[in-house]
């Protein structure tokens, strides 16, 4: 049901998804994941809380990899044993080796039956490790390339690769195919988006709002509206672009108003 | 046509929207047992059981983002915030949430939420309790403002949000929750957002007036009428996303002055935004500047003669009337 930009925004979301389930009579159950960071947001309390006060079908997943964007866990909250955090909330908690993928699932598929069954939330905290930096300008010097290092040697993919192959279900022939297909599943999508165009213009207003019945009224104050408001010409002259799909005038002076009117 | 109290209108909305949409929900604090803390829900729980009217804890935030999860899920759920000073605490699913997801998901979910809660000074409520912040809410892209200010456009602007599926932030007055009214019996009787209420026609000056100030302004033209034979007409935008703005644009046409009447702050306000549109689109039209009655720049008093003077009343918005005319004999509304 989404990813969502905000620390901890998706909890209540989450929660308000598993309640529909609840409301409809059904047995789904939903998984809710998140950073070890948001266990730090008023969010995470007001949540578990009305979660297991309404005994609604939600696993909450607490993802500990260690950091909240740059900070350390035992720097960002009073309690590094995440998984107790829900103790007061009334959301009993548990952990699972997030490095390894058969305790994961064992736990996981545990928590989710269990919810199911006794229709009461719990909370799964996935002791794991941000490997890369928090984004594209992190210089990660909050942290030691050796300590990156240990972690890497326990990377979770390889390490299953391996047991599976020691177990003899697969053999290595067959563990590389498997690489190499979800490699290209990647490649398949990053070209996809890649190749993809850009959005026209003219889509700038597109599902701002839902507009399926009969309007009336302003519902937008189109000010750049690069077809109502059509560039001087000097301004399409001086800035000419590859393709000519991302023109967008950047002198508007005069503001310009369109309504959505009755369809 | 019956007569009822904008309260009880409302309530009557919520009962007939639960009854005809099984997919209809109410969430809030108190609304359940203790019947709501303005007595709107009363009686719902009763009706309709624990699993429709949901008493919540405190807790804005998640109250709210719940709605938007039970939303995108399928249901049309109703949240009661008990003024609007607590849907602060609440901004984050507002805004960044319940506003922008049909945007950011390519319009493959929608969030039909309504969030209710009532504003407004006179009460002695003091600066927490006591604003009026439709501003805050018309900035944001995404977001379906109502304000109504009588019984019937309480009961049918609410069905109408009901059933939209866009998220709608729908702010009651607490002053005018027991402001009787004429309300059409129907269960059809639903209020088309986008459509200003002229509330009294007139030549000489336009009175645009938000929420509760519509009631105010209508006084304030009686007053212009028999006072100094100054025919105002005052219209009630009723919704101010999405807004009316023909029907003012056609007043101002008429009578080539405009004069916007808020309960709220002027910086950054409704009338601020409106008053910019009216100067965009009829420029040439104004025989004179549009003029502004507004909230005092202040947080709201607890002190009541203090708080009395913090709001619009009659005479600020007649002196304003007059000043737009060029016939000031007092001194126009708080600035």
């Amino acid at each position: 049901m989404g990813g969502y930009g905000i620390v901890g925004g998706n909890l209540p979301i989450a929660a308000g998804i598993a309640l529909a389930s609840d409301y409809n009579g059904t047995d789904e159950v939903t998984l809710c994941t998140f950073g070890d960071g948001a266990c730090n947001q008023g969010t995470f309390g007001e949540t578990l809380n009305l979660a297991a006060l309404w005994r609604l079908p939600v696993v909450f997943m607490v993802t500990n990899n260690q950091f909240g964007m740059g900070t350390a866990l035992q720097r960002h909250s009073a309690v590094t044993d995440l998984q107790h955090k829900g103790d007061g909330l009334g959301v009993p908690g548990m952990r699972c080796d997030g490095m390894d993928v058969l305790d994961t699932h064992a736990v996981l598929s545990w928590a989710v039956e269990r919810v199911r069954a006794e229709r009461r939330p719990v909370l799964v905290e996935a002791i794991t490790y941000r490997f890369r930096g928090h984004s594209m300008a992190d210089p990660e010097q909050y942290r030691t390339k050796e300590e990156v290092a240990q972690w890497r040697a326990r990377d979770p993919i390889p390490a299953f690769g391996e047991l599976l192959v020691r177990q003899g279900l697969l053999d290595e022939r067959q563990r590389e195919e498997i690489d190499a297909e979800a490699i290209a599943r990647v490649d398949a999508a990053v070209q996809f988006a890649e190749g993809s165009p850009f959005p026209q213009p003219n889509s700038l207003y597109d599902d701002v709002y839902v507009l399926d019945h009969a309007r009336w009224g302003t519902y937008s104050v189109k000010t750049t509206d690069p077809e109502a408001h059509p560039a001087p010409a000097e301004a399409q002259a001086a800035a000419p672009s590859a393709d000519g799909a991302d023109q967008i005038p950047q002198q508007m002076t005069d503001a310009l108003l369109l309504g959505e009117e009755a369809s | 046509m019956s007569e009822m109290r904008y309260r009880d209108a409302l309530g009557a909305a919520l009962r007939e929207e639960l009854r005809r949409d099984e997919r209809v929900l109410l969430m809030g604090e108190d609304i359940g047992v203790f019947g709501g803390a303005f007595k709107v829900t009363d009686g719902l729980l009763e009706e309709f059981g624990e699993r429709r009217v949901r008493d919540t804890p405190i807790s804005e935030n998640t109250i709210v983002g719940m709605g938007v999860g039970a939303a995108m899920a399928g249901l049309r759920p109703v949240v009661e915030l008990m003024t609007i000073n607590f849907a602060l605490l609440a901004f984050d699913q507002i805004v960044n949430h319940a506003a922008h997801i049909h945007y950011m998901f390519g319009g493959q979910a929608r969030v039909p939420l309504v969030v209710r809660m009532p504003q407004g000074a006179g009460h002695q409520l003091g600066p927490t309790h006591s604003h009026c912040l439709e501003a805050l809410f018309l900035h944001v892209p995404g977001l379906l403002v109502a304000v109504p200010a009588t019984a019937a456009d309480a009961k049918g602007l609410l069905k109408t949000a009901i059933r939209d599926d866009n998220p709608v932030i729908f702010i009651e007055h607490e002053s005018l929750y027991g402001v009787r009214g004429e309300v059409p019996d129907s269960e059809e009787h639903l209020v088309d957002f986008g459509r200003a209420r002229v509330v009294r026609e007139g030549s000489d000056v336009t009175i645009v007036a938000i929420s509760r100030m519509a009631l105010t302004a209508e006084r304030a033209a009686a007053q212009l009428a028999d006072e100094h034979g100054v025919q105002a007409e005052v219209i009630d935008p009723r919704t101010l996303r999405p807004l009316d703005l023909d029907t003012i644009l056609a007043s101002v046409r008429k009578t080539n002055r405009c004069v916007i009447v808020e309960e709220g702050w002027p910086h950054g306000g409704v009338g601020a935004n409106l008053a910019a549109l009216v100067g965009e689109q009829a420029f040439d039209d104004l025989d004179a500047p549009v003029t502004r009655v507004s909230g005092a720049d202040v947080p709201m008093p607890y002190s009541k003669p203090l708080e009395d003077i913090a709001y619009p009343h009659e005479p600020q918005v007649v002196d304003a009337a007059l000043a737009a005319l060029g016939r000031a004999n007092g001194v126009a509304g708080a600035r």
